[in-house]
């Protein structure tokens, strides 16, 4: 029941945040930390962000990133107290209120990024996390995302239980297991009349990889991971499903137990002895555990943003494609190609 | 040794005429007989004691000196015959000793005792006893415990005051040698008496003293000392010369003041000696001694002018071959003996027969010196019994009437050139001796194999055995003519395979000349004389254990030879396959080169799929160097018994026959790249996409699993390098990385006409590099110039038609061949890999979706809903209890579908196939 009541207060705590105001400074601090670390397809660039919260907007202000190669007698927590401390004597704002991971194609959901998640929003209320791209960046789109796990999911961890009745009381499926909040680039004023300054410098061809229509590519790479967290949520539904069969057999067992049990005890009745001494059912059929549904649940949030990343790409990518068919037209040798790969996409 | 012995050999070095040394012995057996006739009575009591106390004393002068050695093995061996020595001793004992146990012997069972305690108190000195003598010391400390309680008094009275012992044995001694001058003392008859049980005494006692090393000597002594007394006027036989001289010139007379000096010496002698004993006692070497004098002695085998006969020669060659295989025998003496033998019957002109019969004895003689089987002759003897077997062969070949064989009996043999000449008939003048030559020849064979594996195999030592291997050749050769002589099947097809395992390896460059038509044609190459060997032996051959060896080595000298169709005809007709895994291990290891020689000749004449298929068996289990037989690989799995290790070495194949490892692994990635390069891009999309080659994937894995790639350096490196380039349809560069000076040092130089090879390969890499660049870029074309393309890869223009022809008719490229304009047009049938993703991708999401509704199946007991309209599913659903659990399941899909409507198409295409499915699952 305490569980219900914070609930019941938790949106209240949870709306102060629905605007992430992030410093350019941030974002091209994350963006280099990234690219630096996180290009390639293991390896995950992660970093602390800092900021205040102000009413319902977080700002982030600066950031710093873990280091990368861990000795074993390094302390973690050590190096980002040290950190903050440094920060404060330059007058940053020291305050840790998330942090930020690299990803690649938006795969970025696992349960141990939600359990990371969640440890920060119990510790720090208003902690996001920033996930950044740098594959999609390279294409032409900054992606630079913020999330936070939902009341409900906070609540689930709080339990602790990942049956699927423990998710069903918590009123929570894949689509709210994780929201994204809004995000804002700020920059000062004078950091505005640089890049003002800047774009005049830069000449216009520089644009050119806007127009990338290397679609194929991108939609196989989405389409890969999709098939590969299809399969894994395949084998979760298999397992639900011998789960499944398991509980109807062991009912339909006790169903007969206890028939068996009140014939006799009328039986005995009858005869007039004293009926059998009630047994405890769940001692004779032991329950069989419920597998975790957080899991199924994970993968499932994690297609439905794949499909929605393709749903996106692929809207843009037709733009780009009539766009650059219409500029084509006054050279029809080529035109057979265009309309080959937008069959494709 | 015996004191005696002792005393004898010491002698040696004072009295420098040594043949009188070796006369003492033997006549020492007629003056026993002499004063055979006197006292019996008391003599017999007397000795009996001595001998028995002797025997003791030996024994437990060796146990001491065991001790110092710490030979804890030899020690129980002694120990036990201590005890029964003892045992034996215990009635004389009683007799003469009243029951009292000898001091001496109380002492060596205390000195054992304290020294076993020691030792086993010694627990790190026991761990580092070998397994051998800590077996011995537990069992030997064991018995001696249970031994020494029936001495229990007896030993504590000795430990009580041990000083006394020396004293004792002092006295002992000195009261012996009392007695013993005393009974010199006492007269001639009494002296000579007493002088004669000294003398036989140390003939028996010999055997225990040295139990290895000098058994021969001791038989071979007692062998003379029968002919000594049997054969007095037999002339035959004489184990020393000056002693058969003696009689027959001096006479009795002669013999006996001869016999006077010697007393007046020995005693002489022996007083030293008495000083010089306790010296000696610990010397131990006593017994080497007497053997290095009776070598001297043995090469003396018959009395200077006696008359060398056959039958005397026969009996001295028995009476050697007597003693062989027993433990003491020393086999080097006995080849010198054998080889004396031979000068001597030849010096007497006794005829063929008997040379052969004696030489055949050498060579078995020289084999029987190395005891063990596993390891191989020495030089020195290598060599003798080369020139023996190559002698007596030549001897053979002289004559036509030596029949030698194993089919004659011992009984049989005739060797008497006396009654060779005698025989009036011609037809039964013949010389026949047992003995298998052929077996020998084969045994010389093994040996040389064995020496051969013995030597470091980049040593110099290995190339100058390896120039025996002519030799051992010759010698085949010129048994062959001998055996072709007696012409018996079974033992030329033997024969035969000898040869044939002697020259299937080896690469005869006229044989290529001469089907080229360079050579004269005259010259019967070693391809041709392959043929006939294996010809006769596959029809004359009974056993059928030959022929599949032969038959092997039969299509290896082919594939040798690049005679590629002949050998994979043979090997196909042969039916080998089928049966190698029943035949044994070496022919199995014969096989797995044959194969491999097969795969490289097929490699050579550019027939790589062939090639890519006898290789795959030996390369694909990452074990080519086991299964060639060409050196042990470590196992990390489980250790390997030394057993087996042993039997693992002994088929090693020889240094010069090895096949390169290298070059193998590298025509098995060339192929394997040639293959697979194409099959991958063909295959790019498919799910199914099985391997070709297991070990070529490991190596492209293990390259890209690298984070930098530099420029190759390894031969695997530079064959996955090609590979990369050949992929994306660079074939110049794949050229370059197959074809380089370090892949020509390394590998490809290896190929007698290696410029023919290479030019095969380039042409290969050209065509597999356009088959694959039209797999992985033909989606991208609408249509393409047949004469670009020809450019593109450096190939003619008809070649490109061809292949492109050919990939059109196997259905692995959607095109048509346009002749007008000589270009490919493409059809555009196959789906683009984008688009077959997503019909993957559909099917699982369709098994997802039967996943989930089985889910709810259950949930909603088994009513179900219609199966075929995916519509009316969820339109049904509300109808059934528990809503929130269905919401979530169909929610999920039905979001999941909605985001999938890119795919819908595809996937109603595929909803029969996803239909069957279903019902499979439902049934």
């Amino acid at each position: 029941m305490a569980n219900r009541n914070r609930r019941a207060n938790a949106p209240d705590v949870d709306n102060t945040i629905d605007l992430v105001q992030v410093d350019g400074l941030v974002v091209a601090k994350i963006i280099k930390h990234c690219h630096e670390e996180g290009s390639s397809a293991v390896d995950v660039a992660q970093g602390v962000l800092l900021g205040l919260v102000a009413d319902t907007r977080l700002e982030v202000t600066n950031c710093f990133p873990f280091p990368k190669n861990l000795d074993e007698n390094f302390d973690e927590e050590d190096y980002q107290m040290e950190m903050m401390r440094h920060l404060r004597k330059v007058n940053v704002d020291h305050l840790h209120v998330g942090w930020y991971q690299s990803t690649q194609q938006g795969a970025f959901l696992s349960t141990q990024f939600l359990e990371s998640q969640f440890t920060y929003q119990t510790s720090i209320e208003e902690s996001v996390v920033l996930i950044y791209d740098p594959l999609k960046t390279k294409r032409g789109f900054l992606h630079l995302k913020a999330y936070r796990l939902t009341p409900q999911a906070v609540a689930l961890y709080k339990d602790n239980d990942f049956g699927a009745d423990a998710i069903k009381t918590h009123h929570l499926s894949f689509e709210s297991l994780y929201q994204e909040i809004r995000l804002v680039i700020h920059n000062s004023h004078l950091v505005n009349a640089l890049l003002c300054e800047l774009s005049e410098m830069v000449p216009s061809y520089e644009g050119s990889q806007y127009l990338d229509l290397g679609t194929a590519s991108v939609l196989e790479k989405h389409l890969r991971s999709l098939t590969d967290n299809v399969d894994e949520l395949l084998q979760d539904t298999n397992k639900f499903n011998i789960y499944q069969r398991q509980v109807v057999k062991q009912q339909q067992e006790k169903q007969k137990y206890v028939q068996k049990r009140n014939l006799e005890n009328t039986a005995r009745q009858a005869r007039g002895e004293a009926p059998l001494p009630d047994e405890d059912i769940t001692k004779v059929f032991k329950p069989i555990p419920v597998p975790p549904r957080l899991e199924p649940m994970v993968l499932s949030a994690q297609i439905a943003a794949h499909c929605q990343q393709v749903s996106l790409f692929c809207s843009q990518a037709l733009g780009k494609l009539f766009l650059s068919e219409a500029l084509q037209q006054p050279q029809p040798s080529q035109q057979t190609v265009l309309k080959g790969s937008s069959k494709t996409a | 040794m015996s004191r005696f012995f002792g005393t004898a050999s010491d002698s040696d070095t004072e009295s420098d005429v040594s043949e009188e040394e070796v006369q003492q012995r033997p006549t020492a057996v007629p003056t026993y007989t002499f004063s055979d006739d006197e006292e019996e009575q008391k003599r017999i009591v007397r000795s009996a004691k001595e001998k028995r106390f002797e025997e003791l004393k030996d024994i437990i002068k060796l146990i001491k000196n065991y001790k110092k050695n710490k030979d804890l093995s030899k020690m129980l061996s002694s120990f036990e015959e201590l005890t029964k020595a003892y045992q034996k001793a215990l009635p004389v004992i009683a007799k003469e000793e009243k029951g009292v146990t000898p001091r001496f012997y109380i002492q060596c069972l205390v000195e054992v005792e304290t020294f076993l305690n020691e030792l086993w108190e010694d627990r790190d000195g026991r761990k580092n006893l070998s397994k051998n003598n800590s077996k011995s010391l537990s069992t030997l400390r064991q018995k001696m415990r249970k031994y020494v309680k029936d001495f229990e008094a007896d030993v504590a009275k000795f430990k009580e005051n041990p000083d006394e012992e020396e004293e004792d044995e002092e006295a002992e001694e000195k009261s012996e040698a009392e007695s013993d001058e005393e009974s010199e003392a006492e007269g001639p008859a009494a002296f000579r008496k007493s002088e004669s049980e000294t003398r036989t005494k140390p003939l028996p006692k010999v055997k225990p003293i040295a139990p290895e090393g000098d058994e021969s000597d001791d038989s071979y002594w007692d062998s003379d000392g029968e002919d000594e007394t049997s054969s007095s006027d037999d002339d035959s036989k004489y184990a020393n010369l000056k002693d058969k001289f003696l009689k027959v010139a001096g006479g009795e007379d002669d013999k006996k003041k001869e016999k006077k000096d010697r007393k007046d010496k020995e005693k002489a002698q022996r007083r030293k000696d008495r000083e010089e004993e306790e010296e000696l006692e610990m010397e131990g070497g006593d017994g080497w001694q007497v053997q290095g004098k009776a070598t001297q002695a043995k090469p003396k085998m018959f009395a200077k002018d006696a008359d060398i006969n056959t039958g005397v020669v026969l009996k001295k060659l028995f009476e050697i071959l007597a003693a062989r295989g027993k433990k003491g025998t020393d086999r080097r003496e006995q080849v010198e003996m054998l080889h004396e033998l031979y000068t001597v019957s030849e010096a007497n002109n006794l005829g063929i027969g008997i040379a052969v019969k004696v030489k055949f004895t050498i060579i078995s003689a020289i084999f029987d010196y190395n005891p063990k089987i596993c390891d191989a002759m020495k030089p020195e003897h290598w060599e003798k019994l080369l020139q023996c077997i190559a002698e007596l062969l030549d001897l053979l070949n002289s004559r036509t009437d030596i029949i030698m064989g194993e089919h004659v009996s011992e009984d049989h043999e005739k060797l008497d050139q006396a009654e060779y000449d005698a025989e009036q008939d011609p037809s039964r003048r013949f010389f026949s001796v047992r003995g298998c030559m052929l077996t020998t020849v084969e045994r010389m064979d093994e040996e040389f194999v064995k020496i051969l594996k013995e030597c470091d195999a980049h040593s110099n030592e290995y190339v100058e055995r390896l120039k025996d291997e002519t030799r051992v050749s010759a010698i085949i050769d010129s048994l062959q003519t001998y055996i072709e002589r007696q012409s018996l099947p079974a033992e030329l097809c033997r024969l035969y395979m000898r040869k044939i395992e002697h020259m299937y390896y080896k690469f005869d460059p006229n044989t290529i000349k001469q089907s080229n038509g360079e050579s004269n044609v005259e010259k019967d190459t070693t391809l041709a004389v392959m043929d006939r060997l294996c010809r006769y032996i596959y029809v004359n051959d009974k056993e059928e254990r030959i022929r599949p060896r032969a038959m092997l080595c039969h299509i290896y000298h082919y594939a040798l030879h690049d005679e590629w169709y002949k050998a994979r005809d043979l090997m196909l007709m042969s039916h080998l396959q089928e049966t190698v895994h029943l035949l044994d291990p070496s022919t199995q290891i014969l096989y797995n080169r044959t194969m491999v020689q097969l795969g490289l000749c097929a490699f050579r004449h550019g027939h790589i799929k062939e090639a890519h298929h006898a290789l795959l068996d030996i390369q694909s289990s990452g074990r080519a160097k086991e299964l060639l037989a060409q050196g042990l690989l470590l196992q990390r799995q489980h250790e390997r018994t030394s057993e087996q290790e042993k039997i693992e070495k002994q088929r090693q194949m020889p240094f010069h026959m090895h096949i390169n490892l290298e070059l193998l692994e590298c025509v098995y990635l060339v192929s394997a790249m040639l293959i697979e390069i194409p099959y991958m891009a063909a295959h790019e999309s498919d799910a199914r996409r099985r391997m070709i080659s297991k070990s070529f994937h490991h190596q492209l894995k293990v390259s890209e699993r690298q984070a930098v790639t530099g420029p190759p350096e390894s031969m695997r490196e530079h064959v996955v390098a090609a590979s990369k380039a050949m992929r994306n349809g660079l074939w110049k560069q794949a050229h370059n990385f197959i074809i380089n000076e370090k892949m020509n040092a390394k590998v490809w130089d290896l190929f007698y006409q290696a410029d023919r090879v290479r030019t095969m390969l380039v042409r290969k890499i050209q065509e597999e590099s356009l088959r694959t660049y039209l797999f992985t870029h033909s989606s991208v074309y609408d249509s393409l110039s047949m004469a670009t393309l020809s450019k593109m890869f450096d190939l003619e223009q008809p070649t490109v038609h061809a292949i492109i022809s050919k990939m059109v008719m196997n259905e692995e490229l959607m095109a048509s061949l346009d002749e007008p304009t000589q270009s490919v047009v493409m059809h555009r049938t196959e789906p683009s890999r984008l688009q077959s993703m997503s019909l993957q991708l559909a099917d699982k999401l369709a098994n997802l979706v039967d996943n989930n509704e089985r889910i709810l199946k259950i949930r909603q007991g088994p009513f179900g809903f219609s199966r075929g309209n995916q519509n009316v599913r969820f339109g049904d659903r509300p109808q059934y209890g528990n809503r929130q659990g269905q919401q979530g399941g169909g929610g999920n899909w039905q979001r999941r579908g909605g985001d999938n409507r890119d795919n819908r198409d595809n996937h109603r295409d595929n909803r029969d196939n996803h239909r069957d499915n279903r019902d499979r699952h439902n049934n």
